[in-house]
């Protein structure tokens, strides 16, 4: 590997150094030929001036011809100097250059050799002499070779030029060249430097690929070594679980000991029972869990060690605290291989519950028997196949036999009473021995010493394999118990009897009101069964419940006491007095009626309440006759309203009669007077016509008055009237002057459209009301009456409203309705209608009053 | 000679007033007779003539039964003039009504001289005149 990797970098640097030589290679060639280059060029630059510096001297050696020795003459002399020189080296330069010449370029240069000598030996004699003449000649011999040098030079440069430019395509070959053997060389390299690289890689990955191979393979190997191993150890835990289970689970004490008593395996109830739970025994000694054990033990311990047996059924011990303990233990050796103990085995059960239950058990019986005794219970069994019979002591006692006395199914039988009771008694044996039914029988038996006594028999079958093997029970003396319950029974149906005499509603309740009786005579009253209220409802149910509330009102009035549902029927009865109260009940149906309900606490001896008895009698009829009393006082009462009322009628028909009979008739006096006193025939003429005018006035005074009484008198013929009819009959009757006024009449009947009332008076209500609307009409306006009818309050009313003159009421209210009396100095004011009117109105029960004002109109209300 | 009295009667019944005038006059009872039909009538007069003594009644024969006005309704109002009335005036409520209730209210009013029943007779007017005279009112 290191080898290969030495290899891999020495190959890298051949590579490196490869590739900076070829670049510094590279990198020399160019320059060269750069190089070379720039001397190309400076020689064509040379050459091109030799050109200039030939035709310089030629205008030179001409400005200086012309110039005739003057001060520019000499000037042009210096330079012609300095530029022949320059001229001459120059040519040396190119003419000695000849590593770049080529021979083309040499023998130009050497045609132009003598040429330049020429020039320059001229120009150099020119400088030199002074005379104008040499100049002359001189200068000729320059202008001669100067087109022929300058045709040369021409040649030259020109072929300086093709050679510069050969080069330069020359090195834009090599150029090339280089660039592709670069290009070559790296490639090479590449493929020196690299194959041997990937070829190691394929090689070391192949390898990898191989190792992995084996190692999953191994990786198999092992895991299924490990699964034998965890499977090896499971079926051990298992095992060894199973054996701790044996031990600890097992339902009773055990625990297993080692040679030196140290604790191998104990049960769940070992540590229950010996308070070991949370405690970690096992690899202890028993002695130092127990210090207590006494020697005693030890030494057992040590015989079963030796193959002894320690067994013991019941032993009470005292434990450490106290407490007395049943035990029951056994304690042996345990083998390892025959004859080789490994330790013992201890097992203990704690019995003491057992015992306990024994024990109780023996106290129950001993109870048993005692009130066996008492109660004169006994017990008998019969065996079937050989027709014995056992009895106990108290069925000894109850037969009055004594213990010599050898019962039999025989001799039993026949203690029963001759007839149906002994047949009962035999055939319910038989049926039990033969069907395996139980029996449970009251019947009379005649003792041995001749009492005859009640009794309950109770048997039951024993079946054995579907076979009755025996007849056992229970016998009882119920001689005591019968006749106490024939007694009681005798009383309940007396006092049931009582309870059901009569239409009396006994109910009776436990102390929170709940019904516990309801008597016959309560089922006939509210047509509820006593199933379907006793145990269920309280007395609310059959209580109207308006008439509770106001008790319950009642009585929180009087003692501020605030009670509530059955509470309060029997507040009183609670504090040691009964109470008697009318009040309603409700039947079933709804319907409700009167009674009278007294109730009463039911006290035990100790004085406590321990219900109530409500008893309770119908009084409707009570009430109706009450009611009939109260009706026919009313009654009386009306009638003296009514007396009281004629009697005030009466009294102001008195004074009609003081008043308005007397006026006429002291006039008539005092008129009789001066008729006695006058003289002249023309004054008792006119006396005689005032007479007429009084008695005219005393006549109709009179009518009224009988016609007043006549209203009084009870006329009272009533039929169904409609307002409409009389009202068109009045203004009928009034047609004339209705029309000579033009009064508007409207009427309104649509409220009460007719009433049941008498017909002439009704016509004289309409009339003298309507006339009298006429009458005082105002002279202002047209008249306009209005009748109408409405219902108040029950009455039907009758309205008439005019636009008249009006009545100042304040004054006149009194004597409105007055006999005679009149409220305007009209001549048809005679003051006798409204009086009519309000003796017809009132003599049917009715009554007239009046609105109104001054100049405005009146408004008579009737109601009928 | 008449009596120097000014006599008012105050009655609605035309028969009443025919007959009590003639009686006074026949009588020579009064220098002059006021007849007013009701209790405003003669309300009104006195009030038009309340400082005018010469006027005034000396003695007003008053009914109690009247339309717009009765005689009580009359007294109520005169009584409110009264300390007006330079004139001492005797008042006689006449009514033909003998109900004590009547009586009772007339009895009631101070202003009241007397309560007369009808028909008044001639002895009783001249009875009445007669009193005034000896009350000195005339020397």
């Amino acid at each position: 590997m290191k080898k290969q990797l030495k290899a891999i970098k020495n190959r890298y640097f051949i590579f490196i150094i490869t590739i900076i030589v070829t670049i510094i290679v590279n990198q020399v060639i160019v320059q060269y030929n750069i190089n070379q280059k720039e001397s190309d060029a400076s020689i064509i630059n040379i050459a091109g001036r030799q050109r200039m510096l030939s035709q310089r001297i030629s205008k030179l050696i001409l400005f200086f011809e012309y110039s005739n020795g003057q001060e520019s003459g000499i000037y042009a002399k210096d330079s012609l100097v300095k530029v022949t020189h320059e001229f001459q080296k120059a040519h040396i330069y190119l003419s000695q250059n000849s590593d770049t010449n080529t021979p083309k370029i040499d023998s130009l240069l050497l045609v132009n050799e003598p040429l330049v000598n020429i020039i320059v030996k001229a120009s150099r004699n020119i400088t030199s002499s002074n005379s104008l003449q040499n100049i002359g000649k001189e200068a000729d011999l320059i202008f001669e070779a100067e087109p022929y040098f300058l045709q040369n030079m021409e040649r030259i440069v020109n072929a300086y030029q093709n050679e510069a430019e050969r080069k330069l395509a020359n090195l834009k070959k090599i150029e090339i060249f280089l660039s592709l053997l670069s290009l070559i060389i790296l490639l090479g390299e590449f493929a020196f430097v690299f194959i041997p690289v990937f070829k190691e890689l394929l090689q070391k990955n192949k390898e990898l690929r191989h190792k992995n191979k084996d190692l999953a393979q191994s990786d198999e190997r092992l895991r299924k070594n490990v699964e034998e191993l965890s499977e090896l150890k499971e079926n051990l835990e298992i095992k060894e679980k199973y054996n701790r289970i044996f031990i600890e689970q097992a339902p009773t004490a055990i625990a297993m000991f080692d040679e030196n008593m140290h604790y191998m395996a104990a049960s769940q109830q070992w540590h229950d029972d010996y308070d070991l739970n949370g405690q970690d025994i096992i690899g202890q000694s028993h002695y130092n869990i127990f210090p207590e054990i006494e020697d005693s033990w030890k030494a057992i311990h040590q015989d079963c060690l030796k193959g002894a047996v320690n067994k013991c059924d019941e032993a009470e011990i005292t434990r450490k605290d106290g407490s007395k303990q049943w035990l029951s233990w056994e304690v042996r050796p345990w083998f390892i291989k025959k004859n080789h103990i490994g330790g013992i085995l201890m097992y203990t059960a704690d019995i003491t519950n057992i015992k306990q239950t024994q024990l109780e058990k023996e106290k129950i019986q001993e109870i048993l028997e005692k009130t066996n005794d008492v109660a004169r219970i006994g017990a008998w069994e019969l065996d079937v196949e050989s027709g014995m019979v056992t009895w106990s002591r108290i069925t000894r006692q109850i037969h009055e036999v004594d213990d010599n006395f050898v019962p039999t199914l025989d001799s039993v039988i026949q203690f029963y009473k001759e007839g149906n009771t002994r047949n009962k008694m035999q055939f319910c044996i038989n049926r039990a021995i033969e069907k395996g039914e139980p029996f449970d029988v009251e019947l009379e038996i005649i003792t041995a010493k001749g009492k005859v006594l009640w009794t309950r028999a109770i048997g039951q079958a024993k079946i054995v394999d579907g076979i009755c093997r025996g007849v056992y029970g229970v016998f009882h003396d119920i001689d005591a118990l019968i006749r106490s319950k024939s007694l009681l029974f005798k009383a309940n149906q007396e006092l049931t009897a009582i309870f059901n005499s009569g239409p009396i509603s006994i109910i009776g309740t436990d102390p929170d009101g709940l019904i516990t009786y309801f008597n016959k005579g309560a089922e006939e009253m509210l047509q509820y069964s006593a199933k379907e209220v006793v145990g269920i409802h309280t007395p609310e149910l059959i209580h109207l419940q308006k008439e509770v509330e106001l008790r319950s009102e009642a009585i929180k009035m009087e003692s501020g006491k605030k009670l509530q549902g059955f509470e309060i029927f029997v507040e009183k009865a609670k504090t040691n007095t009964y109470e008697v109260r009318e009040w309603h009940y409700v039947r079933k149906d709804g319907s409700k009626f009167p009674i009278e309900l007294i109730v009463n606490a039911i006290r035990n001896t100790k004085n406590e309440i321990t219900g109530f008895l409500g008893v309770a009698t119908d009084i409707t009829e009570r009430i109706q006759s009450k009611n009939k009393l109260v009706e026919a006082k009313t009654n009386l009462e009306i009638l003296t309203q009514k007396l009281t009322a004629q009697n005030g009628q009466l009294a102001s028909f008195a004074h009609i009669t003081s008043h308005n009979l007397r006026s006429p008739v002291s006039n008539l006096n005092s008129l009789l007077y001066l008729y006695n006193v006058t003289e002249t025939k023309e004054d008792k003429e006119e006396l005689f016509e005032k007479f007429e005018i009084v008695i005219h006035h005393l006549t109709d005074t009179l009518d009224t008055l009988v016609e007043t009484l006549k209203a009084k008198e009870l006329n009272k013929i009533t039929e169904e009237i409609q307002f409409a009819q009389v009202f068109t009959k009045t203004k009928e009757m009034l047609a004339a002057q209705i029309m000579h006024c033009k009064a508007e009449i409207e009427s309104d009947f649509t409220q009460v459209k007719s009433i049941s009332y008498n017909k002439a008076y009704l016509e004289s209500i309409f009339l003298n009301l309507i006339t009298n609307a006429i009458k005082y009409r105002s002279p202002d306006r047209n008249l306009l009456i209005k009748v109408s009818t409405s219902n108040e309050g029950g009455r039907t009313k009758m309205s008439v409203k005019d636009n008249g003159l009006g009545i100042d009421l304040k004054k006149h209210s009194h004597k409105l309705f007055g006999l005679n009396k009149t409220f305007h100095r009209h001549p048809e004011a005679k003051g006798l209608g409204l009086f009519m009117t309000k003796n017809q109105i009132e003599s049917m029960g009715g009554n007239i009053t009046a609105e109104s004002e001054i100049d405005k109109g009146s408004n008579f209300i009737v109601t009928f | 000679m008449c009596k120097p009295f000014i006599i008012c009667i105050v009655d609605d019944d035309d028969i009443y007033q025919f007959t009590i005038t003639k009686t006074l006059k026949t009588h020579k009872l009064a220098r002059k007779i006021l007849l007013f039909s009701d209790g405003e009538e003669a309300l009104q007069f006195m009030m038009d003539n309340v400082g005018n003594s010469a006027e005034l009644p000396d003695v007003i024969f008053l009914d109690i039964n009247m339309p717009i006005m009765d005689g009580f309704q009359f007294m109520d109002e005169y009584v409110k003039i009264k300390p007006r009335v330079g004139k001492s005036i005797s008042i006689y409520m006449v009514s033909s009504s003998v109900d004590n209730v009547d009586l009772e209210n007339a009895k009631r009013i101070s202003d009241i001289s007397d309560y007369i029943i009808k028909p008044i007779l001639p002895e009783q007017l001249q009875e009445i005149v007669e009193s005034l005279e000896v009350e000195g009112k005339f020397d």
